[in-house]
């Protein structure tokens, strides 16, 4: 599960029957202090958090994705589960 | 499943209701002489661990559905032991 | 998910049988801004009926198989929608004009 920030959104009409309804959202992977890129933007589902824009969120990836949607079955690798308020790192 | 230091935590608002009154760690990965190897990981904690603690995280699809016992739960890491020490060959970590 | 643009399409008489009705497109990554190739080629099976060109959404690992058509077959790689925009960055990148 990694930090990311919300750069943009795709809309697609022909798509798996199953996404309709769930927001595709751009997002920008960022290292743990929130400061720097960390690889390519991917695509993630949001259902429910509705983040935006400028948003640093936390997602999830892998088979634990698809459970956002509950009991339907969706073939998603990338959620947003999250909207970040504060991340504290505390020096140790 | 991997050695990781936890290093942080992440405060949450808006989150999905699986996150709701649980504690999400900021891991940083470690090698296996206990060194941070840069990359880190967000896991949801079930033992009381907390910042400086060496743990173990990770995780199969779908534990956290039955370690929390809720029927969709999307987490992948989870915090699931605060290691002591550990050794390779003769060598104790952390030393 | 990544942002793939199809490139071609491959064809094997010879396959598992579980492959045999989805079509196997080649896809190549794309940035999402200046829609220019990011990555290595891969083969996806296509649950949507993309054609040439198009920009998909692909969708990787187990969750691969998590659509009507894919639900028995051995894939890692699947497209699940083809996309009609892009907005990244405060832009629009990407429009089919659907």
């Amino acid at each position: 599960m990694k930090f990311g920030k919300v750069i943009g959104r795709v809309v697609a009409t022909q798509k798996v029957q199953s996404l309709i309804g769930a927001k595709l959202l751009i997002i920008q992977p960022l290292t743990k202090d929130l400061k720097e890129k960390l690889g390519e933007p991917c695509v993630a589902a949001d259902v429910g958090i509705n983040a935006g824009k400028g948003d640093i969120v936390f997602m999830v990836s892998g088979g634990d994705a698809p459970m956002i949607f509950d009991d339907t079955v969706v073939p998603v690798d990338i959620s947003v589960v999250g909207i970040v308020d504060t991340a504290n790192i505390e020096e140790v | 499943m991997f050695l990781a230091r936890v290093v942080g935590n992440v405060v949450s608002t808006v989150k999905h209701p699986a996150y709701h009154g649980k504690k999400i760690l900021i891991l940083d990965l470690i090698d296996k002489e206990g060194n941070p190897t840069g990359d880190y990981q967000i896991g949801v904690d079930y033992v009381g661990a907390g910042p400086g603690d060496l743990v173990i995280a990770g995780g199969p699809p779908g534990a956290a559905r039955e370690v929390f016992n809720i029927k969709f739960a999307p987490i992948k890491v989870l915090v699931m032991g605060i290691v002591d020490k550990y050794y390779i060959g003769e060598e104790e970590y952390p030393s | 998910m990544i942002l793939c643009k199809v490139i071609g399409k491959v064809v094997c008489t010879r396959k598992d049988e579980k492959l045999v009705g989805g079509k196997l497109q080649l896809v190549i990554p794309v940035d999402c801004e200046t829609l220019k190739e990011t990555g290595k080629t891969q083969v996806a099976i296509d649950t949507v009926g993309a054609g040439e060109g198009d920009i998909v959404l692909v969708v990787g690992g187990s969750s691969a198989r998590l659509t009507p058509l894919t639900k028995t077959s051995p894939v890692d790689s699947a497209i699940i929608a083809i996309i009609d925009t892009i907005e990244a960055n405060g832009k629009l990148t990407y429009s089919t004009g659907r």
